[in-house]
């Protein structure tokens, strides 16, 4: 009953962290309150599919911008569109912050600038890989433990 | 051969002497002015020029007294007689010297004589005793010796004698004698000749040497040669003396006879411009005794008008007093026009270049202003998505279970999160129609519909105690185009304005026809002929709906001056009277309208408020003003409402005017054209026609014309028209509490006998009733109120039995909706108001009746499922909003593009579909047009168009359905700039959910499109 407890609270100082720090917003919160008994898995499900889908856009970027010349801006707009689509679906902030900048460094067609951008949304990418992973591993733990996982707000 | 000489130095001198007799700044100005060729046959080249002698006009007498006064004329003559004197000195010294020559020659042949008549006596001598023998020869050439030699010219003949004789015999004497004679004889006579040259020379000098004659000479010459130089030279000049009167003119395009200019000052010949200042300057001059230049302008009828350089030199007597002036004056009219002309070519350079970087600084603040706005924008959009959040959240938690305390403190939430919403809402607005992103929708709607759904939503937020009024003249066509939302965004703005300074007495709102404004007009006339033609056409159906309903304008005249009075009972006389011409005039109108026309209608928004300082009036609707810093603190809000009023106004072709007087009220007035749309109704909207057919009350909300919300007591319980928006749902038991209103549809509907009148008064009793009680208690809850209603709805429910039913299927759809509502509401209210005493409430949400009847909507849902589409690229989109759809109890289909969309329409027909914007292959616009133009046409040729094939199995359609109904598409955007909105708008979208879709917005969306 007490790590139950104890993983309870550290499940929540971690998710406040991640709210105050950025990382999701309350977006990720309103998934978290679909996930039920119908779909259980459902938070982890949608968070796996957008970080395939982040991988492969951000290769499919890295690709296009390696070009010296003829950078294909269109391209890259088109997948940072998508993925700010699908990190402000899924609440991923700063995921999304830095697609904004991204899609301003393509409209202006600034390789350097598109460059420093898929840079930090690698970076803010692999960070919340990192911190998702910890609240699941939480999450699952919690569960291991026989508790429930307590609601953020 | 001596004279050519003499004149090749007369010739030299000349040219010193003639230079001199000009001014001498000339000279110094252009150096040596003369310098011309030597002209060897000087009269010759002269010969050749025709020289008219006209243009000088002298005074003789003059000019030889000036010579004889001026220094510089004394001299000139002194130089002339010194030059003719050394002249003639010359030519003495030259004969002097060929006398003198001449005399030497006669002494040598006289002392040649001589010795040779002592040779002669020599030989008589020797001939007679000395015998000595001295050779002739001999002797001769001694003699020889002495004559100079320089003579050679003069020919001698040889001395030498040759005497054939011998010598000393008679004959050799003989012969030497005659010689010698001979020789003589030659002597003598060129002694003769050239006596005879000497006086030749002395003749031809005597002939010359007239001083007269040659200064004359010099003169003629020195004359021809300056009419020469200056035959077409574009200079006048002269002489005038003390007293200004010309004395001398030279002038080459003289206009003036001789005798109208010697004698005269310029003032006495010519008069103009620049006369006067010219003659002042020439007596400047004279009085300063120094020479000046000047540029003047003369506008004379002489010779129009031309600018002169002047140049001015006084003449000065030998005792040095001025004596008169030389001028010279030279045309320079075409350098000074040209000079003109370059210089205002400059200015405008300047000026030119001086706009170009205002404009270019221009350009920058107002791109860094954009940029400021866009920023601005942005925020707010970025502001409005969580705090809408924040909002409606703590709208749902007011749902719930709450004590008095917290209930309490929520609304003083949502009352602030509202008004932060309100002014990001503004500040967008404002940034919108500023930045010209701002377009504006033409959508029919019923100016009624919106002036009483207006002021019902002010009423049911009033917090005062006050009457709302709205009166719409018969002559406002039912329907128009326009942009309703707008519209309906200033109306209520300038209401709620009202209100807010508002304390006792009514806000009311007007609206009648209105000729078009002049400054419509104004406008129009720059406009293409297109529009000229529009607006006579305009004209012209004004005048017909005028003589067609004259009657009841006049009627209607009538009316708004009763009302103007005030007490709102007034109207119950003259309001039967209207109604029934209503009902005669909607027909008349629809036949009249053939064409599409504008209409002006003004719509004045009145209160009996505190009104505004005349002086606050002018920055009244400027952007964050307030009448003054101590109305901002006590009434609250930004300042910015009135001018997006205005500015909303504007770019709709309207005017915005307020008239006020302090403590007695202000009258907001708008004027704005709206099309009237000709064609029939029923092509358009069918679902309105049907409402039309199936239940009056819709046709009568068009047509009424006066609602009025009486003080807090009736909340949502309006005098007028019953709404007819959820007419659909059957009766289950009918409700009482609000039979009332709709009652008065049957009255005005099924009798026109029956004075509606009666009606509103009696309710209008009740109302008032009910304010009283409402002071006293400060509770109306609505059950009471209703109750107390009941009676009449049995005492006149027999009379409008034909209407009955339908009447009962409006009463009870408010029924049901309010006791879902007011259940919680009452209780609510009570809590608030008897013990807060603080009504913060912000009903607009509390008497919702959306969301009431949504909740039986949603009963009705669970029983057919309603079929919505998901049309999203994104999987994890997908994924999100599946699950939610899931939560709110909807199974959705899911395609990833707009082709797939229409292909899934063209098989099933949906409740609602959910559209992303941005999607590979087609997007959500373009799939929103081509189902848009299916539901238009009942075909998919625009589909196939677009290369999407037609479906080959049909029979997921309807085979009835003639007419496809409306699908409700709802975009999801991931835009945040609002243009995109009036996009989605455009292609025929209903409404749009910004993304990321959440769990409110989506339920929102449900609420409100599916039935």
């Amino acid at each position: 009953m007490n790590i139950v407890n104890q993983l309870q609270r550290q499940f929540i100082d971690f998710s406040t962290s991640l709210h105050r720090e950025g990382f999701v917003d309350d977006q990720f919160t309103q998934l978290q309150k679909l996930q039920d008994e119908n779909s259980p898995d459902f938070v982890v499900e949608v968070v796996s599919l957008f970080f395939e889908d982040c991988e492969k856009l951000i290769n499919n970027m890295a690709r296009a911008l390696e070009q010296t010349q003829g950078v294909d801006f269109k391209q890259v707009d088109a997948s940072v569109h998508q993925l700010k689509g699908s990190s402000s679906s899924i609440g991923a902030m700063r995921v999304k912050n830095a697609c904004i900048s991204f899609r301003s460094f393509c409209e202006a067609q600034n390789r350097e600038g598109c460059l420093r951008c898929l840079q930090q949304v690698t970076h803010e990418y692999s960070l919340l890989k990192n911190k998702l992973q910890t609240l699941f591993t939480l999450e699952q733990q919690i569960l291991a433990a026989g508790g429930s996982i307590p609601v953020v707000d | 051969m001596v004279c050519e000489m003499e004149n090749d130095q007369i010739e030299d001198m000349e040219v010193e002497v003639l230079s001199s007799m000009w001014p001498e700044d000339i000279e110094h100005e252009a150096g040596k002015q003369f310098n011309v060729e030597k002209p060897r046959g000087d009269q010759d080249m002269l010969e050749e020029v025709t020289i008219v002698e006209e243009p000088t006009i002298v005074d003789f007498q003059h000019l030889i007294e000036l010579t004889d006064y001026t220094d510089k004329g004394s001299s000139q003559l002194a130089y002339l007689v010194k030059h003719w004197e050394y002249k003639q000195a010359n030519a003495v010294r030259l004969l002097r010297e060929e006398l003198d020559n001449l005399s030497r020659q006669r002494q040598e042949s006289e002392l040649k004589k001589l010795e040779i008549l002592e040779e002669h006596r020599f030989e008589e001598e020797r001939y007679g005793g000395d015998k000595r023998s001295i050779s002739i020869l001999d002797g001769i050439y001694d003699i020889w010796q002495e004559v100079p030699r320089r003579k050679n010219n003069i020919v001698v003949p040889s001395k030498r004698v040759e005497i054939d004789a011998e010598y000393d015999t008679v004959i050799y004497w003989k012969q030497r004698a005659t010689h010698l004679e001979k020789m003589l004889e030659a002597s003598m006579q060129r002694e003769q000749l050239l006596k005879e040259k000497l006086q030749e020379s002395i003749k031809n000098l005597e002939k010359q040497s007239s001083p007269v004659e040659e200064l004359s000479q010099i003169l003629k010459r020195a004359d021809n040669f300056l009419h020469f130089v200056l035959q077409t030279a574009p200079v006048v000049f002269g002489h005038q003396d003390k007293e200004l009167r010309y004395r001398f003119i030279y002038n080459h395009f003289p206009s003036l006879q001789e005798e109208d200019i010697l004698g005269k000052t310029d003032v006495e010949i010519f008069t103009g411009s620049g006369v006067k200042e010219s003659q002042d300057f020439k007596k400047e001059v004279m009085d300063k005794g120094l020479p000046a230049k000047r540029e003047i302008t003369f506008e004379t009828e002489l010779f129009g008008s031309k600018t002169f350089l002047i140049y001015v030199e006084p003449v000065f007597s030998k005792a040095g007093e001025t004596i008169g002036i030389n001028y010279m004056g030279m045309d320079i009219t075409d350098q000074v026009r040209k000079r003109e002309k370059m210089i205002k070519l400059r200015e405008e350079i300047a000026v030119r270049k001086a706009k170009e970087t205002e404009l270019n600084r221009t350009i920058h603040i107002t791109e860094e202003t954009m940029r400021a706005k866009q920023m601005l924008a942005t925020m707010s959009h970025e502001i409005r998505s969580p705090l809408s959040g924040v909002v409606s959240m703590a709208e749902i938690l007011s749902t719930t279970k709450l004590d008095r305390e917290q209930r309490q403190l929520l609304n003083v939430m949502l009352s602030s999160g509202d008004l932060v919403l309100q002014l990001i809402n503004d500040i967008l607005d404002l940034s919108k129609v500023e930045s010209g992103v701002m377009k504006l929708e033409s959508t029919k709607f019923r100016p009624r519909e919106v002036v009483k759904h207006v002021l019902q939503t002010a009423a049911a937020s009033l917090q005062k105690i006050l009457t709302l009024e709205g009166n719409v003249a018969d002559d406002v066509p039912i329907e128009v185009i326009g942009d309703v939302l707008r519209i309906r965004q200033i109306l209520t703005n300038l209401i709620s304005n009202a209100i807010k300074f508002t304390h006792e007495g009514k806000v009311g709102v007007k609206l009648y026809v209105v000729p078009e404004p002049p400054f419509a007009k104004e406008a129009s006339q720059c406009v293409s002929n297109g529009s000229t033609a529009n607006q006579s056409t305009t004209n012209i159906s004004e005048e017909e709906t005028c003589t067609s309903m004259s009657q009841t304008s006049s009627d209607q005249r009538g009316f708004h001056g009763k009302k103007h009075e005030g007490s709102s009972q007034n109207h119950s006389q003259s309001e039967p009277g209207t109604r029934v011409r209503n009902g005669t005039i909607d027909t008349s109108e629809e036949q009249a309208e053939l064409l599409e026309t504008t209409v002006w209608i003004r719509c004045d928004v009145y209160d009996t408020g505190i009104g505004i300082p005349e002086n606050a009036l002018p920055t009244l609707f400027k952007k964050y003003m307030q009448v003054s810093a101590d109305h901002a603190r006590k009434y609250g809000g930004t300042g910015l409402g009135l001018a997006i009023c205005k500015q909303l106004v504007e770019l709709m072709g309207g005017r915005l005017t307020v008239s006020s007087r302090v403590h007695c009220g202000s009258t907001f007035t708008f004027i704005l054209p709206y099309k009237v749309s000709l064609s029939c109704d029923s092509s358009d909207d069918p679902d309105d026609l049907s409402d039309m057919d199936d239940h009056g009350a819709t046709n009568d909300d068009a047509t009424a014309s006066f609602f009025q919300f009486q003080p807090r007591t009736l909340g949502s319980l309006f005098s007028s028209n019953g709404s007819s928006r959820t007419q659909r749902l059957l009766p289950h038991n009918v409700g009482y509490c609000c039979a009332n209103s709709h009652k008065l549809n049957g009255f005005s509907e099924t009798s026109y006998s029956f004075p509606t009148g009666n009606g509103r008064t009696k309710e209008m009793d009740l109302v008032e009733d009910a304010c009283s009680v409402a002071e006293a208690v400060e509770i109306s809850s609505e059950p009471e109120s209703s109750f107390s209603h009941s009676p009449d709805l049995h005492n006149e429910s027999p009379m409008c039995s034909d209407k009955h039913h339908q009447n009962d299927v409006n009463a009870e759809t408010k029924a049901s909706t309010r006791d879902v509502s007011s259940c919680s509401e009452t209780s609510r209210d009570i809590d608030v108001k008897t013990k807060i005493r603080e009504p913060q409430l912000p009903p607009k949400r509390q008497e919702r009746p959306d969301s009431s009847s949504q909740s039986s909507q949603e009963v009705s849902n669970s029983i057919s499922k309603p079929k919505i589409l998901l049309v999203e690229d994104n999987k994890i989109n997908v994924m999100v909003t599946q699950n939610m759809m899931k939560q709110l109890g909807h199974m959705i289909d899911v395609v990833n593009n707009g082709v797939e969309a229409v292909r899934a329409v063209q098989r099933h027909s949906y409740d609602l579909v959910l559209m992303d914007v941005c999607m590979p292959v087609m997007d959500g616009l373009q799939a929103t047009k081509l189902i848009r133009s299916f539901e238009e046409t009942g075909n998919w040729d625009e589909a196939v168009k677009a290369g999407i094939e037609q479906p080959s199995t049909f029979d997921s359609l309807q085979p009835d359905r003639t007419h496809p109904k409306h699908t409700a598409i709802v975009a999801m955007t991931a835009n945040a700039l609002s243009e995109s909105a009036d996009e989605c708008f455009a292609n025929g979208m209903d409404s749009f959910v910004s993304k990321p879709v959440t769990f409110q917005k989506l339920k929102e969306c449900l609420e409100q499109y599916l039935p």
